[in-house]
């Protein structure tokens, strides 16, 4: 198959605007992402993967500024070269990609319902405004798109505000909102994380079909591993704003190579052996505040291999050690 | 907040927000906010004059100036007509002279005579606070007298009897706001911390209080006032009258809170370490929301002052010889009082002044309240 | 090993909606309703379900920070036998030494206008039992027992990141020495990397200080590891309780098996289970019958649809609530040697290889 290119970031740097000072959130970050992949995005609380998906579509609070870097976003149709960094944040052009060619899934659907309408209006709202439909057709497809995201008796659903949805069938609806465009490229921002364990894999089953039924790309972003794995052909490690690990998902478990990547495997308590009761291998410390960045390596006051000298000086760069897998870490220069 | 920088501690290098308490994170936060801390400012000037009301005002309040009746406001000047500067501030003497249509004697401004103000001038004597003799002014003048606020129809200095409203009012306000805190917390406190028939009963007298209009029930009160009452007795009547409805919204607030955190994971957890009820309440639940509470008052301050403002106005309030802002504004009522004598009004600038900062200070102490929220 | 807590036919009902004329409920939500277990000293049982099961509400009141509706909480402590749920308001205020809890927000538990050392110290400082050099002196030992530096204890928790203050509020739970400890989720509002380090503190803790813990959880691979037996709730009621190999390998109740096969593989080239539909029904008007039945695809007749099961001992040691549980062949969670490249023979190889690749750099450096 052709690698077709959709969405390319380069150098990506966000910074938020505190006390007249830029604090860096996001770190000068790179990825491509190929069309019809899932890309997972893995990294602690405040490592800066959110803030990384919601430059994608200019959803940045206020006081978040982009300061350096590009978004390139290929429109296959078209044929038509974006850099989102460029464009106006309110502007007409962001809001056609919003919602048409990107839209994005929050990890709480409730907030992203408006109480006041009923969720088919709020979905065929979304249908109305990106192509040129009647009224009746949107309905249509919206009964069609409640079907097919599992929520019973759509017709009747149509009708239901987002108060009488449970927690699951509400994200199975935000589901049905975000994929009712044919958007390219779908964003998930930790879309499983308030659901109970067995709603988690229902929904996780269910965006997995719809990846294969459209071929939409998705940027899967999440704090468990596990649950990246399961969806994503491709793993970027993120750690307080930098990408410190990316390679393909099966690459990057069975053979990590940065410290961190491979504390964090350890970290996390596996089935598959409970007889062996090891003790679990925590990483050392907490991840250091936004005023406490450590110079170079941002890692190295945690890292059990830190070598005086050389991690303490500047980040190090990204390297390709095998084939499509990055590590930044001066083990591997 | 890490720029708030570092203290040394038992010779170790500890950073100041790790150790400050809650009230040093809220004034850091408050004092970010230029606008409050302005009005605190000026909050702080209009205490410095209820407390020293006599010192700041040249005369009593009772003082007539019978050569300078609703004479309007003394300019002070530096420079003199011919554009000479001086040193010591002056005022130009006056005369009166009479209107050539209405007869009626006009004070005229006599610029050859010039009278020098003096700092710190012997006059009046007085008792502050009525325990200490003193005739030491704020300033004065040796010759006649200084009206900068101008005079009344009976040619009473303004600026005087205003600082000494000053006082009044603010102490309506404060004591009136003191009244509200207690009888609020201790019934909202009731209904909130036992509930059951307690709660039932005190939410229904609040609703009661609440759905009567509060001015036609302020004028009813007041109205039922004896009127050969002292004015101290009707003074602190009016106070009563007017935190007896003022509380319910305070005691709804400490309700609600106390019924909201009951269940809050650090009162279980004080529970769990054998607290009793007493420091359940007062070392755990009361200090959590004690900040909006405080935010809570300030913000009904104004009102209380503002309610002893317009009923003195309707001249059901407070009485001669105590003056409030509400007294004295009671006598710039008539329209021939407007168009004759407008400096009375004067006293409306700082009513507005007033409710303004406090509501400034209110708004920067509500966003204090959470230091550690973005 | 003897038996610490029994709990029997415990019930907890909230009123729901408002009382009628005569100030009574009607409709009533019935959090947990009829639980039996018992908990072994110095073992640690786990208590798994999804949100709305009733596990925290058990929890709260087996200790009675939550008033039980009915049943009984024996607590055998050395040669005394207490009835938890009958105890007076004083009683329980001592009883409380005993028992404790540890909550799983510790943003919210720890109140935010004390230093470190008055929340550690506060069960002594409230009741008046130590002061001075001695509160210094126990705050100290259990703050290092926990963890923590002596130099933080003058601090206000808002310096602390979560992990830090979930060690203070583990202190703070341990200073009267307790015997019984109620974890509710004490690490899931926490940073994976964290979670380790809090379920080690825990495990290093009970074995020192000989800890009791009901150990409250969604998270089925924590639970897993902290846990030696484990108990399912589903409904206010328990499903099936059993030592944790048991009830991860080798489930006997329909529900547990939903619970397994809905946990992603250790390995993502795994292929990915079938799960359960349907979600968990309101307990304000659970379903008649086994309460399991609407979603449960072994359930087809009458006597799932009717008959509510009892929690009975299929196997010593194993107790389940189905009907079925004897025929049943359920799968579990895949049991496998070595999962990823970071474990078992796997691990050592990517050690070695680090500190190889290591020591060359800093010899090249040196030279």
């Amino acid at each position: 198959m052709e690698k077709k290119i959709l969405l390319q970031v380069k150098n990506l740097q966000i910074s938020w605007l505190f006390d007249k000072a830029l604090i860096p959130i996001v770190y000068g970050v790179d990825f491509n992402l190929e069309s019809g992949k899932v890309l997972g995005l893995v990294g602690e609380s405040a490592c800066g993967k959110s803030v990384t998906a919601l430059s994608l579509l200019r959803l940045l609070a206020k006081e978040l500024k982009i300061v350096n870097g590009e978004i390139l976003f290929w429109e296959h149709n078209g044929g038509e070269t974006i850099d989102i960094t460029k464009l106006e944040s309110r502007g007409k052009d962001i809001r056609k990609i919003r919602g048409g060619l990107v839209s994005m899934i929050f990890q709480e659907p409730m907030s992203s319902f408006s109480p006041l309408y009923t969720i088919g209006y709020q979905i065929m709202e979304v249908i109305l405004l990106h192509s040129e439909i009647s009224k009746k057709e949107a309905q249509e497809r919206t009964i069609e798109l409640l079907n097919k995201v599992g929520i019973a008796d759509a017709r009747n659903s149509f009708k239901s505000y987002p108060f009488e949805f449970s927690g699951g069938m509400r994200q199975r609806a935000m589901i049905a909102k975000a994929i009712s465009c044919n958007p390219s490229l779908l964003i998930a921002d930790e879309p499983t994380t308030a659901l109970d364990v067995t709603i988690q894999a229902q929904i996780l089953n269910l965006m997995r079909d719809m990846q294969h039924e459209f071929g939409t790309s998705i940027i899967f972003i999440s704090h468990d591993l596990g649950v990246v794995g399961q969806m994503a052909d491709e793993i970027a490690i993120m750690y307080m704003g930098k990408i410190i690990e990316r390679g393909p998902t099966k690459e990057i478990f069975k053979n990590p190579n940065h410290p961190y990547t491979i504390k964090l495997l350890d970290a996390i308590p596996r089935l598959g052996n409970l007889e062996a009761r090891r003790r679990l291998e925590p990483i050392r410390g907490s991840v250091p505040g936004l005023f406490n960045r450590p110079h170079g390596c941002t890692f190295n006051d945690r890292c059990d291999y830190f070598m005086s000298g050389i991690c303490g000086a500047s980040f190090p760069e990204l390297k390709e050690i095998s084939e499509n897998h990055f590590v930044a870490c001066y083990l591997y220069g | 907040m890490a720029k708030e920088g570092h203290i040394k501690v038992d010779g170790k290098k500890v950073q100041r927000i790790d150790i400050a308490t809650h009230r040093q994170l809220m004034w850091w936060k408050f004092r970010k906010n230029y606008m409050a801390m302005i009005a605190a400012g000026i909050l702080g000037i209009f205490l410095i004059i209820s407390i020293f009301a006599e010192f700041i005002a040249p005369y009593s309040s009772g003082l007539r100036n019978t050569r300078y009746l609703a004479g309007p406001p003394m300019s002070v000047h530096l420079f003199d007509a011919k554009g000479k500067f001086h040193l010591r501030p002056f005022i130009y003497g006056w005369v009166n002279k009479r209107d050539p249509v209405t007869l009626a004697l006009i004070p005229v401004v006599d610029t050859s005579k010039q009278i020098p103000l003096s700092i710190f001038h012997r006059g009046e004597s007085y008792k502050l606070w009525g325990l200490f003799k003193s005739n030491l002014h704020l300033f004065g003048v040796n010759e006649g007298m200084v009206n900068i606020f101008g005079t009344d129809q009976i040619g009473r200095d303004i600026f005087s009897r205003i600082m000494y409203a000053t006082r009044i009012s603010l102490s309506v306000g404060a004591i009136g706001v003191f009244f509200v805190f207690i009888i609020g917390l201790l019934m909202g406190g009731i209904a909130g911390y036992f509930g059951g028939i307690a709660d039932e009963l005190i939410m229904r007298l609040m609703e009661f209080l609440r759905s009567i209009p509060t001015l036609p029930l302020w004028l009813a009160l007041a109205a039922a006032l004896p009127r050969d009452w002292s004015a101290l007795k009707v003074y602190v009547a009016i106070l009563l009258i007017l935190s007896s409805v003022g509380w319910t919204n305070l005691g709804r607030r400490v309700r609600s809170k106390l019924l909201s955190i009951r269940e809050d994971d650090f009162v279980l957890s004080a529970r769990l370490a054998g607290c009793s009820d007493a420091r359940i309440i007062f070392h755990h639940m009361l200090p959590s929301f004690m900040s909006y509470i405080i935010v809570d008052l300030t913000v009904s301050f104004p009102y209380i002052i503002l309610a002893e403002t317009a009923l003195s106005f309707l001249g059901l309030g407070l009485r001669e010889p105590i003056v409030s802002w509400g007294v004295l504004l009671y006598s710039a009522q008539n329209i021939h009082a407007l168009a004759e004598i407008p400096w009375l009004l004067i006293t409306g600038l700082f009513v507005v002044i007033a409710v303004l900062a406090f509501n400034f200070m209110g708004d920067g102490l509500r966003d204090a309240a959470d230091p550690l929220a973005k | 090993m003897s038996t610490l807590i029994e709990v029997k036919d415990l019930k907890r009902y909230f009123p729901v909606g408002r009382s009628n004329f005569l100030g009574r409920h009607r409709i009533f939500l019935r959090a947990v309703d009829g639980v039996s277990f018992e908990i072994q000293k110095s073992e640690s049982l786990g208590l798994v379900g999804e949100s709305g099961s009733g596990k925290t509400t058990l929890g709260r009141t087996i200790i009675r920070l939550i008033e039980p509706t009915s049943g009984r909480i024996i607590f055998k402590n050395k040669d005394e036998t207490i009835d938890i749920a009958t105890l007076k308001h004083n009683e329980l205020r001592r009883q409380w030494r005993h028992m404790q809890m540890i909550f799983q927000d510790p943003y919210s538990s720890l109140n935010q206008r004390m230093t470190v050392k008055e929340i550690i110290g506060e069960s002594l400082i409230a009741n008046r039992l130590a002061s001075g050099d001695e509160l210094d002196e126990r705050v100290k030992n259990i703050a290092l027992l926990c963890g923590l530096k002596i130099g933080q204890l003058r601090r206000y928790p808002h310096a602390f990141s979560g992990g830090q203050r979930q060690r203070i509020a583990i202190a703070r739970a341990l200073i009267m020495h307790p015997e019984f400890i109620v974890c509710d989720e004490p690490v899931s509002a926490l940073d994976v990397s964290i979670q380790a380090q809090i379920l080690n503190l825990l495990k290093d803790l009970q074995q020192e200080l000989k800890l009791t813990y009901l150990f409250i959880a969604h998270d089925l691979g924590a639970v897993a590891y902290a846990c030696e037996r484990v108990a399912v709730m589903y409904l206010g009621r328990l499903v099936e309780v059993a030592v944790t190999e048991k009830i991860y390998y080798t489930p006997k109740h329909p529900y547990t098996e939903a619970l397994m096969s809905s946990i992603p593989p250790d390995d993502p080239g795994l292929p990915i289970k079938k799960t359960i539909t349907g979600e968990q029904p309101s307990p304000i008007n659970p379903p008649t019958g086994c309460p399991f039945h609407p979603r449960c695809k072994y359930a087809d007749d009458d006597r799932c649809r009717t008959e509510i099961p009892e929690l009975y001992e299929v196997f010593p040691g194993h107790f389940v609530s189905c009907h079925y549980a004897e025929s049943l062949v359920l799968k579990g969670a895949l049991h496998q040697e070595i999962a990823s490249g970071v474990e078992g023979a796997g691990k050592n190889r990517v050690i070695n290889d680090l500190n190889k690749r290591r020591d060359k750099i800093i010899i090249s450096q040196s030279k």
